[in-house]
C-alpha cells in the first residue's frame, strides 16, 4: 500500500454538496483539508444540450440512476427491495450536477416533530441554530427569491432576485388564487442576475437535470470548489475509498483508497469528514467495521444504515388548450406551494406535503409522457396527441415527508460489489401507510390545482420510482449515543474525530428538498471543527 | 438502401421502415418515423445493445408471421394498425421498447424538430427569451394571509 507522506488536518471523503461547503469553511480558518473523490471534474463542454441527442442523455450517460449510468465512478445499487431507487451523480460537485436547484429551507416545526406531532424525534438542534448558515449558504452559492412568505420565517433577503412569471407561472396563479391556496416563487440554487465569476445567468434553456453548461445553477463544481482550492484545498479524484482506520486509541486516523489507477492508498488525517450522501456514508461506515467495530464503524448504536429516509412522490401533469411554452425556463424552480406543509391530523395522516409547481420536457420527453410516463400514443393519433402536449404541459412534483422507520435499511450487499469489490448497498424500504396517504392526499391536491387551472387533460403518476434523489437519515443525528450516529454537531459518539455531513444525519426530513439544509448543517459542523480541530485532533 | 445493414436482413429492413411508417406516420408537416432513416438508424442501436436487440427482433418476426404472404407495407393504415394492436397486445413489454426506440430515433432528428416547430432545436446556447422581471405586486394577496408556519 502506498502511504500519502502529508497527513492532512482533516480528510473530507466525497467532494457533493456537503463536502464542498465543509472544504471551503476550512480551508477559510486555517484548516489543511483534502478531499478524495470517486468521481473526476465533469468538463460542462460535455454537457449534452448543444446536440440533437441531448434528451436522449437522460437514458444513457446523463441518467440519473447508477444503475442505467453504469460509469466507472459509479457504484451499483441493489433495490430489489424498494419501490423507490436511490438516484445520484458521482462527480466534483456531486448530485448538484445533476440537480434542479429547488431550493427551499426547512421550518422552525421540522425540528420538533416529536413535540408538535408525536412522531418520529426531534432534532438535538433548532431552526434557529441553523438559521445563520442557511444565511451564509444563500449569500455563498447565490440564491435567488423574495422575502415576506407568510408560509415561513423571516429571512435576509435572498442575492438573487425570483424568477419572472412566464405563461406557466400566470397559468399556476390564476389556479392557486382561485382555491386561495398559499403560493411563493421558489427559492432557486440558480442565477437569476450577475453573481460570482465565471458563472452566467440563466438563459432557461430547461433541462436543468442535465447539468448547467452556463454554470446558472449554484451547483457545488461552480461555487464551493474554485474558492476553496483557491485557499489550499487539496481534491483528489478518481479516488474510491474503502474504508476509514482507526489508530491505536480508537480515533480515526484516515483512510484507504483507491487512486486512479487502482493503486491502493493510505491517507492520513487528523480528522474525517463523511460527505458521501445517505448511501454511500453508512455504505462506508458499515464497510469499515473492525475489531474494535465489528458491526460497522461508529455504529454502537446500530443505527448505521438504518431509518433511511426518501421523499415519496408522484407527478401531476396538465395539458392546456394554450401554448404555454411549458418546456422553456428552468424545469424546477418557478413556484410552490405550501398550502399543506404542516400536520392537520384531520386529513388521515401526520406531516405534511409540498406542491412544487414547475416547467415541462422538449419533444422527446414529452413524447414518452413526460413526467407522468404516460406515453403519447403511437399511430394514427400520434401527431394529434403530441401537438396537444408538447408546450402546452406543465408540471407538479407532489413530495411528503416520510418518517424514519427502522427497517428502511443500507446495508452491504453480499455478492454485488462496484468496480474496486468493495461491497455495493442493498436497500430495503417500504412505503409507510403514513406515506401513502400522505402521497394520496397531495397528489389529489396536485390534480385540484391543475384542474383549477384549467387544464384539458390531467394526467398523474402516482409512483416514480426513480425518484430516490434525496437520501436521508441513516446516521442520524441525536443528543442520546444509544439511538443516534452522530452529536448535534455531526461529530460521531463513538469515534471523536469523525463527523457526517451529508443527509445521513437528518433526523427526520420535511416534505421538501434538502440541500439547503444539509449545506447549512455541513457549514455548521465545519465551523465547530475549524474552531475546535487542535483539541479534537491532537 | 437496405442491403449493408448490420442486424436487419433486407427483408427485415423494408418491413422495419413500413412498422415504423406506421407507428409515427406521416402527415401533410411532418415525415414519417421510417421516412427519415429510423430504421438504419434501429439496425445501428441493435448491433449496439444487446438487450435491446431481443424484443424488438421477436416483435419483427411477430410481424412477419402474423402478415404470412402479405407485403406488411402495402396493406392500409388501418390494416397495419390492426396488426400493430394485436402484436402490441400480446407481446407489450417487447412492442414498448420498439416504439421508446422509434421516438428516441425520431424526435432527436434534427429534420422532425424544424417540422414540428421546435426551434431553436437545441437548448444551448441560445436558450429562451427572458420574461418580465417578477413583480411583487403579484405577491399582495398572499402577503396578507395569516403566518402559518408554526413557531418551534
Amino acid at each position: 500500500m502506498a502511504e500519502e507522506t502529508v497527513t492532512t488536518d482533516v480528510l473530507i471523503i466525497g467532494a457533493g454538496a456537503s463536502g464542498a461547503a465543509v472544504a471551503w469553511s476550512l480551508v477559510r480558518a486555517g484548516v489543511s483539508v483534502t478531499c478524495l473523490e470517486q468521481g473526476g471534474w465533469v468538463d460542462p463542454a460535455s454537457y449534452p444540450h448543444e446536440r440533437h441527442d441531448w434528451e436522449l442523455h437522460r437514458q444513457t450517460d446523463f441518467s440519473n440512476d447508477p444503475n442505467v449510468r453504469g460509469l466507472p465512478e459509479d457504484y451499483p445499487l441493489n433495490n430489489t427491495d424498494t419501490p423507490i431507487h436511490p438516484v445520484m451523480y458521482n462527480a466534483v460537485g456531486g448530485s448538484t450536477i445533476h440537480w434542479t436547484g429547488h431550493f427551499p429551507r426547512f421550518r422552525p416545526s421540522d425540528f420538533r416533530v416529536r413535540s408538535l406531532d408525536g412522531v418520529a424525534d426531534d432534532w438535538p438542534i433548532a431552526y434557529t441554530d441553523l438559521a445563520p448558515f442557511y444565511e451564509q449558504n444563500d449569500a455563498n452559492i447565490g440564491v435567488a427569491g423574495i422575502n415576506g412568505d407568510t408560509a415561513n420565517p423571516p429571512r435576509d433577503p435572498r442575492p438573487l432576485p425570483p424568477v419572472g412569471i412566464d405563461r406557466g407561472g400566470d397559468t399556476f396563479i390564476r389556479g392557486l388564487e382561485k382555491l386561495g391556496w398559499h403560493w411563493w416563487p421558489s427559492d432557486g440554487a440558480m442565477l437569476t442576475a450577475p453573481y460570482g465569476e465565471g458563472r452566467q445567468i440563466c438563459n432557461r434553456c430547461g433541462p436543468c437535470d442535465l447539468g448547467c453548461p452556463r454554470g446558472a445553477m449554484s451547483s457545488a463544481h461552480v461555487t464551493y470548489w474554485p474558492k476553496a482550492i483557491e485557499l489550499g484545498a487539496r481534491l483528489v479524484t478518481h479516488a474510491r475509498v474503502r474504508e476509514i482506520t482507526l489508530d491505536a486509541r480508537g480515533r480515526a486516523s484516515g483512510a484507504v483508497y483507491y487512486d486512479a489507477d487502482g493503486v491502493v492508498r493510505q491517507q492520513a488525517a487528523r480528522a474525517v469528514v463523511l460527505a458521501c450522501n445517505g448511501v454511500g456514508t453508512p455504505r462506508l461506515l458499515l464497510n469499515s467495521a473492525s475489531g474494535r467495530f465489528p458491526d460497522g464503524l461508529a455504529n454502537s448504536s446500530g443505527a448505521v444504515g438504518r431509518n433511511l429516509m426518501f421523499h415519496p412522490m408522484g407527478f401531476v401533469s396538465g395539458v392546456f388548450d394554450d401554448d404555454l411554452m411549458g418546456h422553456q425556463g428552468p424545469l424546477a424552480v418557478l413556484l410552490h406551494c405550501q398550502e399543506f406543509y404542516e400536520s392537520d391530523p384531520s386529513r388521515g395522516f401526520l406531516r405534511g406535503g409540498h406542491l412544487q409547481l414547475h416547467h415541462d420536457f422538449g419533444p422527446l420527453g414529452t413524447a414518452l409522457g413526460g413526467l407522468t410516463r404516460s406515453r403519447v400514443p403511437w399511430g394514427t393519433s400520434h401527431h394529434r396527441v403530441m401537438r396537444a402536449r408538447l408546450g402546452r404541459t406543465l408540471s407538479i412534483s407532489a413530495v411528503v415527508e416520510d418518517l424514519p422507520e427502522s427497517h428502511n435499511t443500507v446495508t452491504l450487499d453480499e455478492s454485488l460489489t462496484d468496480g474496486h469489490g468493495i461491497p455495493a448497498p442493498r436497500i430495503r424500504y417500504t412505503l409507510s401507510d403514513n406515506s401513502q396517504r400522505a402521497l394520496a392526499f397531495i397528489l389529489e391536491r396536485g390534480r385540484e390545482l391543475m384542474e383549477a387551472c384549467g387544464a384539458r387533460e390531467v394526467l398523474v403518476q402516482p409512483e416514480v420510482p426513480d425518484s430516490g434523489w434525496h437520501l436521508m437519515g441513516t446516521a442520524r443525528m441525536g443528543d442520546d449515543p444509544e439511538s443516534s450516529v452522530v452529536d448535534r454537531w455531526g461529530r460521531s459518539h463513538d469515534v471523536p474525530n469523525l463527523f457526517v455531513v451529508d443527509g445521513s444525519v437528518f433526523v427526520t426530513c420535511a416534505p421538501i428538498n434538502p440541500t439547503s439544509t444539509i449545506q447549512a448543517l455541513a457549514l455548521r459542523t465545519a465551523e465547530w471543527i475549524g474552531t475546535h480541530h487542535r483539541e479534537i485532533a491532537p | 438502401m437496405m442491403d449493408t445493414l448490420k442486424i436487419l436482413t433486407c427483408e427485415q429492413g423494408r418491413l422495419t421502415t413500413a412498422v415504423l411508417d406506421a407507428i409515427i406516420p406521416s402527415t401533410t408537416d411532418c415525415p414519417g418515423a421510417g421516412a427519415i432513416g429510423a430504421a438504419r438508424q434501429l439496425d445501428e442501436i441493435l448491433g449496439d445493445q444487446r438487450e435491446t436487440r431481443r424484443p424488438i427482433l421477436d416483435v419483427l418476426n411477430a410481424i412477419s408471421e402474423a402478415v404470412g404472404t402479405e407485403d406488411f407495407s402495402t396493406l392500409n393504415a388501418e390494416a397495419q394498425e390492426r396488426i400493430l394492436r394485436s402484436i402490441e397486445s400480446t407481446k407489450p413489454e417487447e412492442f414498448s421498447e420498439l416504439v421508446k426506440q422509434t421516438y428516441n430515433i425520431y424526435y432527436t432528428n434534427i429534420r422532425v424538430r424544424r417540422a414540428i416547430g421546435f426551434m431553436p432545436e437545441n437548448p444551448q446556447p441560445s436558450g429562451y427569451p427572458q420574461p418580465a422581471p417578477f413583480d411583487p405586486v403579484l405577491l399582495d394577496g398572499v402577503r396578507k394571509r395569516n403566518r402559518t408556519w408554526r413557531k418551534a
